[in-house]
């Protein structure tokens, strides 16, 4: 309990340091108003002591987060010291926190309009891709001869980055936005089918044995035994093909899109903005995950027996 | 009903190069042949164990009488009719992976109820297949774990839960495979007497047939109306034991004339040459068949 004790008085005084700082100290730029600073490290410090405080009782302090909010105060005091305190950082590549932050309390809703926008993008391709590649794979993977014939084909398809295919995609789809989901799509698509097909052929003898036995219904055998012995590895594949699709969704947006947060920051490029820029990468950072947490938690719901 | 009768079964893996080679040539007998030209027949309501070593080809007798394999040559049947493939006039307990991991025990029993409900048209309720499933968890002591996952089941409560699915299907006739193979000596034990008391009261209902693998000759013993001996994919002796259930170990297994079928069955593990003594002797104390 000690050295919990002292990493806890260490972050408080680094807070406290850091407030001190942003609030007394005098400006060498003019920024923005610091409220949105402010509730930006509240927030932070609101999180950190849920961390700490999850359940009704102090749990032994989950290892890690005290050290991560130590890192965080220690960045955000030389960030603003160098930038907004002392102004020895890049005055344009390096913007002040003050006006990062603002970017939240100027454009709050406008950037929420473009994650909603990005999401509806991500969640379409992200879901089809998914629902696409376990259904396939488990056809695939279960019926021997579209094992043989699809199995060397995937393996040569897969590897391909999907955003190879863009010049046609933007063709073949009927919208841009089309497109861009296709591109998310191919990329989650591949690798849920191809472990798929592995998966199911993995399928221990003794339980296809034990179903056979008892005669299930091809129907059965899929509903009953393939997808309940499957559903571990497809939730697992989504966590990792998360990453994925957020990857191309960043790229779909960087060509002809007129929303979303890749939109956002690629827009914010052209105008070398680059306080909207940094608003934008935090933005991504927190759908990213808030996302994850979302796919592990359904990791955890539904992998019940292992 | 539910008289086996098994036909000059033969059974050789299709994917064996030198049967194919064989098969082309002049149809003669495929070599390595795992069962050869088995005749066999198990009354109704009998109590059938196999016991042989590792390899002689019982689980592969079991499996294909299960309907997993197709025999190479010779005819399996049921009361008469021709055996094709599995079907739920047989219930089947394998020596682990019984269950499905995803399903509680509960969940499993009545997996198993359902389907021969709906393959057997006997039109059972979700209720009433609840029922079923919850009786028979109770008759092998696993009322408490109805809710729980084969993973959180010890190997002894896993085979429990098997049994207790294979009854509750009621299905004509019972296969074993080394069921209790890999437990331990008293968790061994303890699902031996389970059977026994299981076999007493099915006895007073309505008798099925089992036949049962085991590598452990006081487990046939314990066990069984009838032991074959299996060696090579042959039958190597058929020795009755005619005793009532239920059997304590540690009275019948000192029984003279059960250490004299123990003795036997010993010597033909190790294919000794007193093999043929004892049986002789047997049959001179307690004559053909032998009532213990």
């Amino acid at each position: 309990m000690r050295r919990i004790a002292v990493e806890f008085v260490i972050a408080h005084v680094l807070l406290a340091a850091l407030v001190g700082v942003v609030l007394l100290m005098p400006d060498a730029r003019k920024v923005y108003p610091c409220d949105a600073f402010l509730v930006a490290i509240a927030l932070i410090e609101a999180a950190y002591l849920l961390a700490l405080f999850r359940g009704r009782r102090l749990k032994p302090f989950p290892s890690g987060s005290s050290d991560i909010v130590c890192a965080v105060w220690v960045l955000l005091l030389v960030w603003e010291v160098a930038s907004t305190k002392l102004g020895v950082a890049h005055s344009v590549l390096i913007p002040s926190p003050e006006n990062v932050f603002y970017v939240f309390e100027r454009s709050g809703p406008e950037l929420w309009a473009n994650v909603v926008s990005s999401l509806e993008l991500l969640v379409t391709g992200y879901v089809l891709g998914t629902v696409l590649g376990v259904f396939l794979g488990i056809v695939v993977g279960w019926v021997p001869r579209l094992r043989a014939m699809f199995y060397p084909i995937a393996n040569v398809l897969a590897p391909i980055p999907s955003v190879i295919f863009t010049p046609f995609l933007v063709i073949l789809m009927p919208t841009y936005r089309w497109a861009a989901i296709m591109v998310i799509l191919l990329g989650v698509f591949w690798p849920q089918f191809l472990s798929m097909i592995l998966r199911v052929g993995s399928l221990p003898a003794a339980i296809t044995d034990n179903a056979r036995v008892l005669k299930v219904s091809n129907w059965t055998m899929i509903t009953k035994v393939i997808l309940p012995f499957i559903v571990p590895d497809v939730l697992g594949n989504m966590r990792v093909s998360l990453t994925t699709g957020f990857l191309m969704l960043m790229y779909a947006e960087s060509f002809g899109a007129k929303s979303g947060i890749g939109y956002w920051i690629s827009n914010a490029n052209v105008f070398a903005n680059y306080a909207n820029i940094v608003a934008g990468v935090i933005t991504c950072g927190m759908t990213v995950t808030a996302l994850n947490y979302l796919t592990a938690w359904l990791q955890r719901r539904f992998t019940t027996w292992r | 009903m539910g008289a086996l009768v098994l036909d000059d079964v033969c059974f050789a893996y299709e994917d064996d190069l030198s049967i194919r080679r064989r098969r082309r040539g002049r149809g003669a007998e495929p070599e390595n042949l795992v069962l050869k030209h088995l005749d066999l027949t198990v009354a109704d309501g009998e109590f059938l164990c196999l016991v042989g070593h590792s390899g002689c080809g019982k689980t592969t007798l079991l499996r294909t009488l299960a309907g997993l394999q197709r025999p190479t040559s010779g005819s399996l049947s049921i009361d008469g009719k021709p055996l094709d493939g599995p079907g739920l006039d047989r219930s089947v307990v394998f020596q682990n992976y019984s269950l499905f991991p995803w399903m509680t025990a509960l969940k499993n029993v009545e997996f198993g109820v359902r389907q021969a409900s709906a393959e057997l048209g006997r039109g059972l309720t979700k209720a009433q297949i609840a029922e079923v499933s919850r009786e028979y968890l109770a008759k092998v002591s696993m009322a408490d774990a109805a809710d729980l996952h084969p993973y959180q089941l010890s190997g002894g409560m896993q085979q429990r839960v098997a049994i207790a699915r294979a009854l509750a299907m009621d299905t004509e006739i019972l296969l074993f495979d080394e069921p209790f193979g890999a437990l331990d000596v008293r968790t061994r034990r303890e699902l031996q007497a389970l059977m026994n008391r299981l076999w007493m009261q099915e006895d007073r209902d309505r008798k099925k047939t089992a036949v049962f693998v085991t590598h452990d000759i006081d487990e046939a013993l314990l066990l069984a109306d009838r032991i074959v001996f299996m060696s090579g994919g042959r039958f190597l002796a058929d020795i009755p034991v005619a005793a009532a259930r239920p059997r304590d170990p540690e009275d019948f297994l000192r029984r003279p004339a059960v250490r004299l079928i123990q003795d036997e069955l010993l010597g033909l593990f190790y294919d000794a040459e007193e093999t043929r003594r004892d049986r002789a002797e047997r049959e001179q104390v307690f004559g053909e068949g032998g009532v213990l």
